[in-house]
């Protein structure tokens, strides 16, 4: 049998190692490395529009299943004294949920009239924006008046001079 | 935790060239050395992953000489026709004898389309169409990357990024900084830093960045915290015809844009007052305003509108001018307006460039041109043309030029010889000493040498 050229080596072992990228789930995994990063963010250098989308982004993330009590779920506890920490854990658990609920209910409805407040202030902010745009399309279109005078102005020079 | 954006450290790319010659060296010694070569790149997917496994194995073949480098030049807007398509367009025809070229984009186009559209001989050019479902579903005529704003969307650009695998060379020419580069080597080509970074931004994971004026490395510095690496300024390429005798004409070339960006509106308002309040100068004196535009557009219209109030002013219309008609245009035009940027607050509205700004001076056109974004470099204020930052400006530099024919002559050649500044030829010398830098053997420095 003859053996494998380089050519041959290199060509069967990239097609093996694109099948295996290609498999692959994810891009950090491909790329060796986790590529995507919290990137820190300056707001004040946001546009306005810049903004509208960062907060509509937001929006979703106040409503993220914090309310965790409907699946409790204890780690396992191997031998008779885990067995028994387990069952006192269940218990208090089960003689503290009332209170524990309560608190969870008074976040979620935290949570929610801070929706609604970010929304009313969002709003506010929208209508600010616009004020401000529209004086100040007003100020360039006093400007372009007060160009055009200016530039009557500098035309007609030339003529009284004659 | 956060992070800071910095500029790639390459030292990583430079340490799997190091691994790669390893690799050619073992298979130029023991051509059938299996075992060896495959023992080598294990350790390669184990310690740095698949990515790295096959950029590797492909650079050994490059340096075995076993086949020319695959390079992928990436937009996603190849389907319309603009100045950052001609780049890439032109980019793929530069590269032509660098290795085998492939276009990618994710909605169907095709070369010969290209190659009409710029004047480009693209006959070498593959193409590969990458789908993206997320996009498609949508329904929506363009594919609008800033609706990604927040990492509760997966990224529907990784279909981009695993394609890049394929190739020696990746360049997204596409402003996308969503798409991560697997590739060993790749750049990426700044035309504005639309986007600020958010979720997904990989810019800094390319290794060379490219911006195409000071204007947009100045914003990239800014708003993405980078140093841009290269500058290679658009190709222009307007035949010139230094014999054709220069007429009456004030002459703007620009899309009809429907925001109105491009302010034709403006410069017939200028032209009006210009005619109204100096009739006696204005004698013989056209405006004609060069540009495409969709069917349906409602500043076309305005525009339209205007010029039918004002059946006296000597205005002349051209809607998607071929390319023939639009050469004789700038032959003949002695003054070019340009008002792109005047009176706008948003740095994205003002011209990062401004192509047929030098399009017009190639020709000799004197350009007249707003003072802002990158016409200031292409423009040199009382020598190559004017700057203006206001109306009033712009008429006193137009009358001063109307009225003054010795100094239009001079303007004219002083802008004639400067537009040469961003020929064709210049374009593609740049491109291809960077292609040479990322696919010649040996390590990369952090700074480019252009």
């Amino acid at each position: 049998m003859t053996e494998p050229s380089g050519a041959n080596i290199l060509e069967t072992l990239l097609q093996e190692y694109r099948r295996f990228a290609a498999k692959t789930e994810s891009i950090s995994e491909i790329a060796g490395r986790e590529i995507d990063r919290d990137l820190p963010v300056d707001y004040w250098t946001y546009t306005a529009s810049d903004l509208e989308s960062e907060l509509w982004s937001r929006f979703p993330q106040l409503e993220a299943g914090l309310d965790i009590i409907p699946d409790p779920s204890w780690p396992a506890s191997p031998g008779l004294v885990g067995r028994i920490k387990g069952r006192a854990k269940k218990l208090i658990l089960r003689l503290a949920m009332p209170l524990i609920r309560r608190t969870l209910e008074k976040q979620d409805r935290f949570n929610r009239q801070s929706k609604d407040m970010l929304f009313i202030q969002f709003l506010a902010i929208k209508q600010i924006c616009r004020q401000v745009k529209e004086l100040e399309a007003e100020n360039r279109e006093l400007r372009s008046r007060l160009d055009i005078i200016e530039a009557k102005q500098s035309a007609m020079e030339p003529a009284n001079h004659e | 935790m956060s992070e800071q954006i910095q500029n790639k450290d390459i030292r990583h790319e430079n340490d799997l060239e190091s691994r790669a010659v390893e690799l050619t060296t073992l298979l130029k010694t023991s051509p059938g050395n299996q075992e060896g070569a495959n023992s080598m790149c294990r350790t390669v997917l184990q310690k740095s992953g698949p990515a790295a496994a096959c950029q590797i194995i492909s650079r050994s073949q490059l340096l075995l000489g076993l086949r020319r480098p695959r390079i992928a030049i990436y937009d996603h807007t190849w389907h319309f026709i603009g100045g950052a398509q001609k780049y890439g367009a032109t980019i793929a025809e530069a590269l032509s004898s660098a290795g085998e070229i492939t276009l990618m984009g994710n909605r169907p186009f095709s070369p010969e389309t290209l190659a009409g559209w710029y004047r480009l001989n693209l006959s070498h050019c593959n193409t590969r169409i990458v789908p993206m479902p997320f996009f498609e579903d949508r329904k929506e005529a363009y594919i609008d990357p800033a609706i990604i704003t927040s990492r509760t969307i997966a990224n529907p650009f990784h279909a981009v990024s695993r394609a890049s695998l394929d190739y020696d060379l990746f360049i997204n020419n596409s402003m996308l900084e969503m798409v991560y580069p697997l590739s060993h080597r790749s750049a990426f080509i700044t035309h504005f830093p639309e986007r600020l970074p958010r979720s997904y931004f990989y810019v800094d994971r390319y290794s060379r960045i490219v911006y195409n004026s000071r204007y947009t490395k100045g914003w990239i510095e800014k708003r993405w915290s980078l140093s841009p690496h290269t500058h290679i300024y658009p190709p222009v390429d307007m035949p010139d015809s230094q014999m054709q005798k220069k007429e009456s004409i004030i002459l703007s070339v620009a899309r009809f844009d429907p925001g109105g960006n491009k302010q034709q509106l403006d410069m017939l308002r200028a032209f009006e007052l210009l005619h109204r309040s100096r009739p006696d100068i204005c004698l013989g004196w056209r405006l004609v305003l060069a540009g495409g535009s969709f069917s349906e557009n409602p500043y076309l219209s305005q525009v339209q509108a205007f010029v039918t109030d004002h059946p006296k002013l000597p205005v002349d219309l051209y809607i998607n001018a071929s390319h023939v008609d639009l050469t004789a245009l700038y032959h003949k035009a002695s003054l070019f307006w340009h008002f792109c940027g005047l009176g706008q607050n948003d740095p994205a509205l003002v011209e990062h460039f401004g192509m047929t700004v030098a399009e017009a001076m190639q020709n000799g056109c004197i350009p007249l041109v707003f003072d802002g974004g990158g016409m200031r470099e292409i423009v040199e204020n009382n020598r190559t043309g004017q700057l203006f930052s206001s109306m009033a400006v712009l008429l006193q530099q137009s009358i001063d030029l109307l009225t003054n024919p010795q100094k239009r002559e001079l303007m004219s050649q002083a802008a004639r010889d400067e537009g040469q500044r961003f020929s064709k030829e210049v374009f593609t010398d740049r491109i291809r000493k960077l292609a040479a830098e990322l696919l010649d053997p040996g390590p990369l420095t952090n700074a480019s040498g252009h």
